[in-house]
């Protein structure tokens, strides 16, 4: 239970760092068009599609002593986990996110600017009530996927006991010890969790596009 | 406030310049479906296009009403901006049957009530300065209703120094609402935005031409009513409906519907049978246009063919008859 705790810690402060900007990002992406759009809009995805390692590879250069050293004394903790997990579950809350921003009527925007409300205002009182369910599901998915992360992780924050040892890590470490039952303890928790987001994410999604229309603008 | 615009738009298969120069308030803008009247109208407000959002308090009543479907009716007026408004909002609401829909939650509001809050968010926002754009503000409203909301907007009118923009499919509705009506039409994908006409010419192209009679009711008898005209103080029979001595109304009469002759015809069922003179005569196409005086103010227009103006001897000055019936009246906008 000890890897269980680590790995909700570290996915929790994975998720404090990460979902704000994955939420801001997935807004830039739906709301704006601007020059450098498809580099951003790769440059996010870029975690998807390049093996987590090479992610976590990357990490350790921009962080280590042998690389750019930004914080050495990160590496190997709590941190260095949430950082590479965060890193990994950016891209699926951006796009979820600008899925969710997307599903808003520009058109309901408009008209709360037209009746007097400032960009911030309309923001607040239109774009993020009626994309809250989507941006839930980006949240949960995020924290699902924080909570799993592997190959980033190891990299970066290695196999410390009671420190950095999540549960991805744990079933690692335990197959290779040959602990048949207690990999499958700690794969069976993972596998729960990961259905029980999927779901959660799932019917939340679900009922945000239902909740939104999107009426085509008459010519 | 008087108009000088001068906008363009080319976007979505729609190419149009409207160049607006009037001193009248009330503009509608009139077409048939499909002709882009609301890119007109959106082009306006900024949505559309590079013409820059209108600076000042603006309402506006989309064909797709556009509420925020997680706040309720009520949320709609306290939320947004308000501008100072002459008309009490009681006025508005009432008209509009809202009163009892306040804490609803919009997505659950039909098509219908959808609208109505729409127009009443939209006369809340522009308060009396500024910019007001209905598009189709009656679509959707029975009978009954839509007579209540034109008396509404019509005292809105009277109390409003700001600019408004009606869109409408029928002439008739603009010729109660609208000083000038900009008709709208197609050559191409290109829109003409020919110089903007007064609301009877663009009713009398649609072969429409309708006396509109404003007035109190005096007395109530069964099922008819007595009408005093406000200009005039001539006197009318009309259809009592629901009306109440004190009720103000305008009512619309056809001039194919009025009758005319020289003298008292006798015996005959028309209720109303009013004496004036031959103030006009005015040839449109196949037939005249007629107006009568009936007294300092008061006139109304009749249809005759050039064959019986022929045989009556129809001059400017002739003392005349019309006879109309009292169901040839309709109640065309009630006021509160």
């Amino acid at each position: 239970m000890d890897a269980l705790w680590t790995s909700l810690v570290v996915a929790s402060w994975a998720m404090a760092w990460a979902s704000l900007p994955g939420f801001a990002l997935g807004w830039l992406l739906a709301r704006k068009r601007f020059v450098g759009r498809s580099v951003v809009e790769g440059l996010v995805q870029l975690p998807l599609v390049v093996p987590a390692v090479a992610v976590g590879y990357g990490l350790l250069w921009v962080l280590g002593r042998q690389g750019f050293a930004l914080a050495p004394d990160l590496l190997f903790t709590r941190a260095a986990a949430s950082l590479a997990s965060g890193v990994m579950a950016l891209p699926l809350i951006a796009r979820m996110a600008q899925l969710a921003f997307e599903s808003v009527d520009v058109r309901l925007e408009a008209m709360a600017r037209t009746c007097g409300l400032s960009r911030a205002q309309v923001l607040w009182s239109v774009t993020l009530p009626l994309a809250r369910r989507g941006l839930l599901g980006a949240f949960v998915l995020g924290f699902a996927r924080a909570l799993g992360e592997f190959g980033a992780t190891v990299v970066v924050a290695g196999l410390v006991p009671g420190e950095t040892r999540t549960l991805a890590l744990g079933i690692f470490e335990e197959i290779q010890l040959g602990n048949q039952d207690a990999a499958l303890t700690l794969a069976g928790i993972a596998a729960l969790i990961g259905l029980g987001a999927a779901i959660a994410a799932s019917l939340l999604t679900q009922k945000s596009s239902a909740q939104t229309r999107r009426p085509e603008p008459r010519v | 406030m008087s108009w000088d615009l001068d906008l363009s738009l080319a976007q979505g298969g729609l190419d149009f310049a409207w160049r607006l120069q009037t001193e009248a308030r009330w503009v509608g803008v009139y077409g048939a479906s499909g002709l882009g009247k609301t890119s007109l109208v959106e082009a306006l407000l900024g949505w559309r296009g590079a013409h820059p959002r209108p600076t000042g308090a603006v309402g506006y009543l989309p064909q797709d009403v556009l509420l925020m479907p997680h706040w309720t009716v009520a949320e709609h007026f306290t939320r947004l901006a308000r501008a100072p408004l002459t008309l009490p909002e009681a006025d508005v609401l009432d008209a509009l049957g809202l009163d009892e829909l306040r804490a609803r939650p919009a997505r659950l509001l039909s098509g219908g009530e959808a609208r109505r809050v729409g127009l009443a968010r939209a006369i809340l926002a522009a308060g009396d300065a500024g910019l007001l754009v209905l598009d189709e503000p009656l679509e959707a409203l029975d009978r009954l209703r839509r007579v209540r909301v034109l008396g509404m907007l019509l005292d809105l009118k009277a109390v409003r120094t700001g600019q408004a923009v009606v869109v409408s499919h029928r002439a008739d509705e603009l010729a109660l609402l609208a000083d000038v009506v900009q008709r709208v039409q197609a050559q191409g994908t290109t829109r003409d935005l020919a110089p903007p006409l007064a609301p009877d010419q663009a009713l009398a192209m649609e072969g429409i031409h309708e006396n509109r009679l404003s007035g109190t009711i005096t007395a109530v008898s069964g099922d008819s009513a007595t009408l005093r005209l406000h200009a005039g103080n001539v006197e009318i029979i009309v259809p009592s409906q629901d009306l109440a001595v004190g009720a103000r109304g305008v009512f619309g009469l056809f001039g194919d519907d009025v009758l005319l002759g020289l003298d008292d015809p006798g015996r005959v069922s028309a209720r109303n049978k009013l004496a004036g003179q031959v103030a006009e005569l005015r040839p449109a196409g196949n037939y005249v246009n007629l107006i009568v005086d009936l007294a300092p103010g008061a006139q109304l227009s009749t249809h005759l063919t050039h064959a019986a103006v022929q045989e009556l001897a129809l001059k400017a000055g002739a003392p005349v008859r019309l006879f109309f019936k009292t169901r040839s009246v309709r109640l065309l906008a009630r006021h509160a």
